[in-house]
């Protein structure tokens, strides 16, 4: 039996009114299971919905439908009011770790008001901000300073240690390296790899970066305007890759190989009608796609399990 | 990001790195630094000390007596701003004035900032419906002229210091509340205080330890711009003849008074205006070094 962290089922997010006709697909029928102490990576360009789904699932916004459970227990999403039990459940990680902390609040200040509200331990406050700290692979004196006096790393180590002090279990990484510099991009991806193992933490990973992904998860998605187009254990996806635009994403890594580098082709953009409109009738990847058939303008494709757990939404790699 | 070199990449670069200590400096010395805030400071320092001496009647003259031997004396070491036609002192007087528009300045604003800054922030953090009826509701504030506006308000409540204070202070509201509401609304969305909600922090926390502190700044710099505004709108309508009644005289009321000397007694008409003038200049001049001050990015050395 598969210990499940976190499930959601049918998540969908549709933006702008009904009445204007002017209705953005944010997310449709989007359902993950995270399995415990494991990472669930998701993938996809940017407008592919990645982020939309983060906010639903920490309760920043209420999703049009769909459900959500922890531990086997049902959240109710609402956008608005306090939500301090889900917060115990389930943080997030924002991407801009400077922008996401207090500029007016030094480290200590900010981490002692978490728990100060969560009312955790209460009896030794500066224990447990020295504890984070060191969790996070930061230095007491640390607690002292304010975000602009941190570095992009530094800064991000004060964020996770900020997630960490409600004791989640389930962290929603939302492209936690992608606005730091490369250099200390490995530094937190190990981090966060050593924090799991010692807390037995539910990541879900979102990065636009398969290669990124590819390092730390367990399981993958690849979303694709808001839906999921493909999705399995790490190796499925990344060896036997189904859905052409996860394919497309595989070329777009760069190989530090000259020979490579010239034969390899590059995923076009996404016709900027395609990324507002409503959904059309057919396969959503369909007009950017090389084995695009008849059908697939017609029919939308659904997720099926091709082998073992992997699944798929495309006509074409069902069949063969 | 520190600097580091290329033997610490694969260790951990942050929490090891040699830094010097971090300094920082306190709101006062920040707004010290900046050239005009000093300026601000010092003159506004002296224009406070000037004013409530004025009030306490710690003047070099009493300013009503009259001196029939000294009537229309130019600037001398006892008269600094000379006499007037009734040989009262023009310095004192002027103190004294200053004084009455501090005190009406000062309740004016109270007036607008508190009530321009809570409808800015309630505009501003509050969903679309109560934002729009604070700002439909400014919108028409605006379309008053302001000194019509308070024209209408002391023709209406006869004058007295409180009553122009009013007719000043309402003029403003509208643009604390615009001031204030701009950057209510920017940090409402910004990461920290999604984080904040991610957290679960409740709205009132949200709202008065993570966005106010955020827009204290904005609200100081302006309250000190409008206060030399309101300094400038009293004297306009004590010249205007609607300034609070004898025997309090206030800048505007002296200046206005003195006009018909001016031909032949230059420095009754100089003296009140210079003093108008230099609380002014002050007052914006800290208003500047308030804003330099404000961003905490600029404190630390």
């Amino acid at each position: 039996m598969v210990d499940v962290a976190l499930k959601a089922e049918q998540l969908a997010k549709i933006y702008g009114s009904r009445r204007a006709g002017a209705q953005v697909d944010a997310l449709s029928d989007v359902s993950l299971t995270l399995t415990r102490g494991k990472t669930f990576g998701v993938v996809g360009e940017s407008g592919c919905g990645k982020s939309t789904l983060a906010r639903l699932l920490v309760g920043l916004e209420a999703p049009t439908s769909g459900s959500l459970a922890i531990n086997g227990e049902q959240v109710h999403l609402k956008a608005k009011g306090d939500n301090r039990t889900l917060a115990r459940k389930i943080q997030l990680v924002f991407q801009d770790p400077f922008s996401s902390l207090d500029p007016r609040m030094t480290v200590q200040r900010a981490l002692k008001e978490i728990l100060r509200v969560h009312g955790l331990h209460r009896d030794d406050l500066d224990g447990r901000i020295r504890e984070l700290l060191s969790m996070v692979g930061l230095a007491a004196r640390f607690a002292e300073r304010y975000p602009h006096e941190l570095s992009g790393g530094q800064a991000q180590r004060v964020a996770i240690a900020r997630a960490l002090a409600v004791e989640p279990e389930v962290l929603v990484l939302d492209e936690p390296t992608s606005a730091l510099d490369v250099s200390v991009r490995a530094e937190i991806i190990n981090l966060l790899v050593r924090i799991q193992d010692e807390l037995e933490l539910t990541y879900l990973f979102i990065s636009h970066d398969l290669s990124m992904v590819r390092h730390i998860s367990d399981e993958i998605a690849v979303m694709y305007l808001g839906r999921v187009v493909e999705a399995g254990r790490y190796d499925q996806v990344f060896e036997t890759p189904l859905h052409p635009y996860t394919l497309a994403l595989e070329q777009a890594i760069p190989v530090p190989d000259p020979e490579h580098e010239r034969t390899r082709k590059v995923l076009s953009e996404a016709p900027a009608h395609v990324q507002v409109a409503k959904a059309t009738a057919g396969c959503p990847y369909a007009p950017r796609c090389p084995l695009a058939e008849p059908i697939c303008g017609e029919v939308a494709p659904v997720l099926q399990e091709k082998s073992d757990g992997h699944r798929v939404s495309c006509h074409v790699a069902l069949r063969h | 990001m520190t600097l580091q070199n290329p033997s610490s990449l694969t260790q951990n670069s942050d929490g090891d790195a040699q830094e010097e200590p971090v300094r920082r400096r306190g709101w006062f010395a920040s707004i010290w630094h900046s050239r005009n805030g000093r300026i601000g400071i010092i003159i506004v320092a002296l224009v406070l000390i000037a004013g409530v001496a004025g009030l306490a009647g710690l003047t070099p003259h009493a300013p009503d007596t009259q001196d029939p031997t000294q009537v229309l004396k130019g600037i001398s070491v006892s008269h600094l701003f000379g006499t007037d036609q009734f040989g009262r002192d023009v310095f004192s007087g002027a103190l004294q004035g200053l004084g009455v528009s501090l005190e009406i300045a000062f309740l004016s604003v109270l007036i607008a900032g508190a009530i321009g800054s809570l409808g800015g922030i309630i505009a501003g953090f509050f969903g679309k419906w109560t934002s729009a009826v604070i700002m439909r509701f400014t919108d028409m504030m605006f379309a008053i002229p302001s000194v019509l506006f308070a024209l209408a308000i002391v023709t209406a409540l006869g004058p007295s210091i409180m009553d122009s204070a009013i007719a000043i202070g309402v003029g403003w509201i509208p643009i604390f509340v615009r001031v204030v509401r701009g950057p209510v609304l920017a940090l409402r969305e910004s990461d920290f205080v999604r984080a904040g909600r991610v957290l679960g922090f409740s709205r009132a926390r949200l709202l008065f330890r993570h966005i106010l502190p955020s827009v204290a700044g904005v609200i100081a710099v302006q309250t000190s711009l409008a206060l030399a505004w309101a300094i400038l709108a009293e004297a306009g309508l004590s010249f205007l003849g609607l300034g609070p009644p004898p025997p309090v005289a206030s800048l505007g009321e002296m200046v206005s008074n003195s006009s018909s000397l001016a031909g032949i007694a230059w420095w009754t008409l100089v003296g009140p205006s210079l003093v108008i003038v230099v609380a002014v200049i002050g007052f914006n001049f800290l208003g500047d070094g308030l804003r330099d001050a404000s961003d905490p990015r600029t404190r630390t050395r």
